[in-house]
């Protein structure tokens, strides 16, 4: 308990977190090479292929045509390709389809894409925006739960909510679960995710993923894509950061709503999104407030009110507010180490 | 009532946090009423509502004499903006050229992705089509050397594509490539008087332009400076600034020039490394953040800390958050130094100010000896601490006279001071000490000090205090000029006068159990049991 008087209000300088996101625009990347397959505009239905990316590309150069042809020629634009042609003089040899890139000395450098690689709408979506080279964005018909980083994707799959909020072990993720996004606790190794992988898991969500789990299952994926055979889509959702943490009860409630349900992971932002027809979005206590850092990382509780500047671990004074905890302990926590659901 | 025209909101938007701070006019001089922080997402009306209604609340008296909170939002303001930095992709016309054109680049605010292309023409096009991407510079030297001429036709195709596919993207063309026919076509600025890697002032030359490029007009850093050089002319010092945020940082030094001293001249880097927490932590980052470190963490623990203070820089700003927090503001001076050692070839500042959200939270005096941790250089200077982050705003006031009106009270009340460093080069170790120093107050009381070689020693010299400040060396050594004897007038502040006889440049043990010790017993005066 404080002996110091408490205020109400303060609530309102604690970082305001949205449960989740209405309509969000996503952004997929191209590069060059990669051919987009839709326009600006267009409506597209989950699963669409709307673009083909490469996993590899090469140049090539492509003597500048005559007549008509050439009037089409621009930086960006796509180059459908020539057949080869047989004609007295040797005939003529054909040219790969790609993109152009520019022109010098009378020939255009050409990016030709190589082992491609579908890139399906996450869910149904308008096409917002088409720039070749660089990305596509998509408004998609779903709402979105934020997360902190994605790592892969997009993916889609029926979400799994597992009940444990613990770190999850090897053994937990079996084939059983092929095909679906697991959410899964508190924090995920490297050998568990490309575990998860390998039984056909499409995609995982969790509260905290450390940084050296997230390199060394980035270098396995890089090592994985490396091989010849294309890889099935794969995303890790990561809600908080990179330090051990419960998945916030408000954020949990919803995954619970939609278990079961078709759902997607995408990268930019980083989203699990759902359709929200018929999905109940849990009601949040205006006072429920979550310590998002330090030394009580991940716990939550009740807002009693302010208590003005207060003096900290190593002399460090902060604007501080009362927090009743799950446990029922009044504690004094720096505002700025608070966030609160909406 | 105080009028509402004497009232002045302050706001700086940080990539991070925001900081307000509320001004008023009180007798023809700027005074500061309050000033606080909330992270970015907060907003800033909420934050200007609660600076006004805790002034209020705090003082009946003065309370009165203000509007009520709810006007806060309404009441003038002078506000300033971060934002993170351009990324930029480079177009040499060599891999010499190139490398001169991204060193050029990181001390102008710009970001060189460290997985940025290389040579590879096509690949240098895929990435400035990212859309992270929003300058591309391109650049040869002045007379062509044999290999650039063969590139040059190509370069210059490679970046009309780019400008044609990309037009919201700012190009740069230095060097003889910006002179032809072909450059002139492009939308773009020209510099082809200036080609980087050729000589020192050609690099100044080209910084300044991508500054004017990586600067927004309303940003932050350009207020910094603004506001720095109007220092230097009131206060007729030279006046120096390093600032840490979560998006980059900054140095500058201004000194009053031209006859009469009525002009300023500056020396400005600004460095998107010299971030707090850079985005991409590489090894060498998380390393230089270990080295400064007094906790004990391993690598991975550390690269996990980072990864939550680059999300949330304003979270655990207590205890082992704090001091990792200063660990990490250390080596990104550490990389803002490293940027632009041009900086430290100018005659040392008077006056060295920290700015930027990395410094507020720990114990002023604790941040005093940050700087002088990793700001080196002989001399004696006064240490102030922008606590209120104004200098940003302040900076931008469009009106020179309104804008040098509210900067000059800055130093008295604005800043905060937190004392004056006094800092010789070259102090030997000899039997019976390296020498003494002699602290006369204004007030005639004086005090003694017995020196100690690597040591740091903290006179007490409370804010507002003047004094002089006798050193008496067994041997010469170095403050500015050669002696062993020196009178140095100092003024007081909450870290009081540090008398800082580390080497220059620092050395600590290579050990990284012992190099903490070592931090860890100079910080102890400064910072008693920063855990607890």
């Amino acid at each position: 308990m404080t002996d110091r008087p408490v205020s109400a209000g303060g609530l309102e300088l604690i970082t305001a977190r949205p449960l989740r996101v209405e309509w969000p625009v996503v952004r997929f990347a191209l590069r060059p090479g990669d051919r987009p397959l839709v326009l600006e505009g267009e409506a597209v239905a989950a699963g669409t292929t709307i673009a083909h990316r490469h996993r590899a590309s090469r140049v090539e150069e492509l003597r500048r045509p005559s007549g008509a042809d050439r009037a089409a020629l621009t930086p960006g634009a796509w180059w459908p390709g020539t057949e080869a042609s047989a004609g007295r003089l040797g005939g003529r040899r054909g040219t790969p389809a790609g993109e152009l890139l520019y022109e010098t000395g009378g020939r255009w450098r050409l990016a030709v894409g190589e082992q491609p690689e579908p890139l399906d709408a996450p869910t149904d979506a308008t096409v917002v925006g088409v720039r070749p080279g660089s990305f596509i964005s998509l408004r998609l018909a779903a709402d979105g739960v934020p997360g902190a980083i994605a790592v892969g994707g997009p993916s889609r799959g029926r979400l799994v909510v597992m009940p444990d909020d613990g770190d999850v072990r090897l053994g937990v993720l079996d084939v059983g679960l092929a095909g679906a996004i697991v959410v899964v606790g508190a924090r995920m190794d490297a050998e568990t995710l490309t575990r998860a992988r390998a039984t056909g898991i499409r995609g995982v969500v969790v509260a905290g993923l450390s940084e050296k789990e997230r390199r060394d299952f980035l270098a396995s994926e890089a090592r994985q894509r490396a091989g010849i055979h294309g890889l099935a889509p794969f995303a890790v959702l990561v809600l908080d950061g990179a330090v051990r943490r419960p998945i916030a009860s408000p954020t949990r409630s919803l995954l619970a709503a939609i278990d079961g349900r078709e759902v997607a992971i995408v990268a930019d932002p980083p989203l699990l999104v759902y359709d929200p027809a018929g999905v109940e979005a849990p009601e949040i206590p205006p006072d429920l407030v979550r310590v998002r850092s330090g030394p009580a990382t991940g716990r939550e509780g009740r807002w009693v009110g302010s208590v003005g500047s207060r003096r900290f671990r190593g002399g460090v004074h902060l604007r501080a507010g009362l927090v009743r905890l799950d446990d029922d302990e009044e504690v004094a926590v720096s505002l700025a180490d608070l966030e609160r659901f909406v | 009532m105080t009028t509402e025209h004497r009232l002045r909101f302050t706001v700086d938007h940080g990539t991070a946090t925001i900081a307000a701070a509320l001004l008023a006019e009180v007798d023809g001089r700027w005074r500061l009423l309050a000033a606080g922080a909330v992270p970015a997402a907060v907003g800033a009306d909420v934050l200007l509502v609660d600076l006004l209604h805790g002034v209020r609340m705090a003082d009946a008296t003065l309370g009165h004499t203000l509007p009520p909170a709810g006007r806060a939002p309404h009441l003038p303001r002078h506000e300033s903006r971060s934002a993170p930095p351009p990324t930029v992709v480079i177009l040499g016309a060599g891999d010499r050229r190139r490398d001169a054109l991204a060193a050029v680049a990181r001390a102008a605010g710009l970001r060189v992705p460290a997985d940025g292309p290389t040579g590879d023409i096509v690949d240098s096009i895929g990435a400035a089509l990212r859309p992270e991407v929003s300058v591309v510079i391109a650049g040869s030297g002045s007379s062509p050397t044999a290999d650039e001429r063969g590139r040059t036709d190509e370069l210059l195709a490679a970046v009309a594509s780019i400008a044609a596919r990309r037009p919201d993207v700012t190009v740069v063309v230095s060097g003889a490539v910006a002179r032809g026919a072909a450059a002139a076509a492009l939308d773009a600025h020209l510099v082809p008087a200036t080609a980087a890697g050729e000589s020192a002032a050609d690099d100044l030359a080209l910084r300044e332009t991508l500054l004017e490029v990586a600067l927004a007009p309303d940003a932050t850093r350009r207020g910094i400076v603004a506001a720095i050089r109007d220092l230097a002319l009131l206060r007729e010092r030279r006046v120096e600034v390093v600032e840490v945020g979560g998006d980059g940082g900054l140095r500058a030094i201004a000194w009053p020039s031209g006859a009469g001293a009525v002009e300023t001249g500056a020396r400005v880097a600004v460095v998107a490394d010299g971030a707090l927490v850079p985005p991409v932590a590489d090894d060498d980052i998380v390393d230089a953040i270990a080295a400064w470190s007094t906790t004990s963490l391993d690598r991975v623990r550390l690269r996990d800390r980072l990864a939550e203070l680059r999300a949330v820089p304003w979270g655990e700003a207590d205890g082992e958050g704090a001091l990792l927090r200063l660990a990490a503001a250390r080596a990104a001076v550490g990389r803002i130094v490293a940027a632009a050692p041009d900086l430290d070839s100018l005659p040392s500042a008077d006056l060295l100010i920290a700015a930027g959200g990395a410094w507020i939270g720990p114990p002023p005096p604790a941040v005093a000896l940050a700087l002088m941790d990793v700001i080196r250089r002989p001399g004696a200077v006064q240490l102030f601490l922008d606590h209120a982050r104004l200098l940003g705003p302040l900076g931008l006031v469009p009106d020179a006279a309104e804008r040098r009106s509210m900067l000059a009270g800055a130093l008295d009340d604005l800043l905060l001071p937190l004392g004056t460093a006094i800092v010789p080069r070259g102090v030997r170790a000899s039997r019976g000490g390296p020498g003494r120093l002699l602290l006369r107050h204004a007030d005639g009381t004086t005090a003694s000090v017995e020196l100690e070689v690597n040591a740091v020693h903290l006179v007490d010299l409370p804010p507002g205090a003047e004094a002089v400040a006798e050193l008496d060396l067994r041997d010469a050594a170095d403050l500015g000029a050669r002696g062993r004897r020196f009178a140095i007038p100092v003024s007081g502040g909450l870290g009081g006068l540090l008398v800082d006889l580390r080497d220059i440049p620092m050395r600590l043990p290579s050990r990284l159990d012992r190099r903490r010790e070592q931090l860890a017993t100079w910080q102890r005066p400064l910072w008693p049991e920063p855990e607890r």
